[in-house]
């Protein structure tokens, strides 16, 4: 990853949004790159929380979830 | 509704004692929507046929001793982004396929037709409940009873500004970053967060899977205890949803021994509005007066938790909509596409930290809770922006998010009521949280309910309000 505010940054951004299939206009692209640095340093912050290092994620898998009930059935 | 009851707890009373009937409560509402909706943009598709019906039915169900509880024959709306069977769920978006749902009715929405609530229509909502409106797509804009020039907080806006004009007098909203909380603040009226797994979500458009949360706004606590009541409780539907308890009656009479902790520590930034800190303050000390013992605390992981909701939201917000983001762009409002798209700025490692870090926080929280039963801060920092001031593309949202105090909460999933608290000098309502443990909705409710028997704010109606009906 090119340094936060360069042209590389950038490029990276338009080619993060590209690679997941969204096409904004020129305007959007450059206000994604414009806010990307604060939102890059503030999601790498997240690594930064010593108390987080061996915690579990609060994600939810439960293998005997396999009857759930539509609620539209 | 002038010369009606002005809060749910009180029609259902007045209902009871012969004073109205749910025919005359539901046909003042859709008089009330007749003449201000226009100008509010509250509702996305009304059902007047439906609440007559309705009102009718709980008329001769109350007059035959069938007492369905505090909901029964009274008029409320639902966010439109809840299956209903009366009409199409459009998460007011070009994109949501009006089949979606079709004909069928969200278990909430179940619940609240089995408890004989009268629902008047869907209310409006922002795309897919985040972001703000986009005047070029052809759906209401919702505008704020207490200044038709400003925004009445989203994403449960119609939610929000039906209450506070007396379209109806209770209405489901939906929260993921505060989407319950800020129309309460912005438009003068009190609005329940409950805990996550509280109340079933199942057909319910979702925004973002492990932070959204289904509860009501009403002008009361009280109203809001009464639709919990109605609302919590499992479902087969979603598997998040836990089986606890919850009673709306709580007959205690003051705070006695009821340990409170204030927060201003990033709730209240250099920008905030002059009025937000002495509106605390006061409100703090009327819960001292009541016998709380009041303690200053800070949030534990506060921007921690502010970046974990964004990047949470986005991330399970893309993985829903990134097909139809890639084909039909241009059909999302602009502030939805330019917060969605901000999950693919981020990485799946990312992802998973935030949702470790949630953890670390919600353990954290659970120990400030040791040493204190509620938390209150601030809603919002100001009062509701103007349309003016917003910009409609990213930065209306990064605005937005620097004025709201909401989106912490989401995160670790604690039950937070939202009161009005008073006034800026321009007006315009201002708000304060109460938050309480996992699925201790009663204590912060009881706190709400106290605070509100001392302070006339949750009564306070805007000016467009109290215009009398258009004649029939």
């Amino acid at each position: 990853m090119e340094p936060i505010g360069t042209p590389g940054c950038e490029a990276a951004v338009r080619e993060m949004l590209t690679a997941a299939g969204l096409s904004p206009s020129q305007d959007e692209i450059a206000a994604a790159c414009a806010a990307y640095p604060a939102f890059r340093a503030s999601a790498d912050a997240l690594y930064d929380v010593a108390e987080a290092r061996y915690a579990d994620p609060a994600l939810r898998f439960r293998a005997a979830d396999t009857a759930r009930i539509d609620w539209a059935s | 509704m002038n010369d009606l009851p002005l809060t749910l707890t009180e029609a259902a009373a007045a209902l009871r004692s012969g004073a109205v009937t749910s025919v005359m409560l539901t046909e003042a509402a859709i008089a009330r929507a007749d003449k201000l909706d226009g100008v509010l943009g509250a509702y996305m598709a009304r059902f007047d046929d439906y609440a007559m019906a309705a009102a009718e039915a709980a008329d001769e169900e109350l007059a035959a001793d069938v007492d369905r509880g505090p909901l029964h024959g009274i008029p409320c709306g639902v966010k439109d982004i809840l299956a209903m069977a009366e009409g199409p769920t459009t998460a007011q978006s070009l994109i949501l396929d009006r089949s979606w749902g079709e004909g069928r009715d969200a278990p909430v929405v179940a619940r609240l037709k089995q408890a004989g609530a009268v629902i008047t229509g869907k209310s409006t909502t922002m795309e897919f409940a985040i972001g703000l409106p986009d005047f070029g797509k052809p759906f209401p804009v919702p505008r704020n009873p207490w200044d038709t020039a400003t925004w009445p907080g989203g994403s449960s806006s119609g939610s929000g500004a039906g209450v506070a004009a007396g379209l109806f007098y209770w209405a489901i909203g939906t929260d993921t970053g505060g989407s319950i909380r800020i129309p309460a603040a912005f438009c003068g009226v009190s609005g329940l967060m409950p805990t996550f797994g509280r109340v079933p979500k199942s057909g319910c458009v979702p925004l973002g899977y492990s932070l959204d949360h289904i509860g009501p706004l009403a002008r009361s606590a009280a109203d809001c205890a009464a639709v919990l009541e109605v609302i919590a409780g499992p479902h087969p539907s979603d598997p998040d949803c836990v089986d606890a308890p919850f009673r709306a009656d709580d007959p205690a009479r003051d705070l006695a021994g009821v340990r409170v902790g204030v927060v201003t520590e990033n709730q209240i930034s250099a920008g905030a509005d002059p009025a937000v800190r002495p509106a605390l303050e006061a409100a703090v000390a009327v819960l001292a007066g009541q016998g709380a013992d009041v303690r200053e605390v800070r949030l534990p992981y506060w921007a921690e938790m502010v970046t974990a909701n964004i990047a949470t939201m986005s991330a399970e917000a893309l993985a829903y909509h990134r097909g139809d983001m890639c084909t039909r762009w241009g059909d999302y409002f602009a502030a939805t596409r330019a917060f969605i798209a901000q999950g693919a700025l981020i990485s799946g490692a990312d992802y998973v930290q935030a949702q470790r870090v949630r953890r670390v926080a919600q353990q954290a929280l659970g120990e400030l809770f040791t040493e204190v039963d509620l938390i209150v801060c601030p809603t919002a920092q100001a009062g509701s922006p103007s349309y003016d001031s917003l910009n409609e593309g990213p930065g209306g949202i990064r605005q937005l998010m620097e004025l709201v105090n909401t989106g912490y909460w989401d995160c670790v999933g604690n039950p937070v009521l939202a009161v009005p608290m008073g006034f800026t000098a321009a007006g315009l309502p201002l708000s304060m949280q109460i938050a309480a443990r996992p699925f201790d909705e009663a204590a912060a409710l009881r706190a709400g309910r106290l605070y509100q028997e001392h302070t006339g704010w949750h009564l306070r109606q805007p000016e467009i309000a109290g215009a009398e009906p258009a004649a029939a």
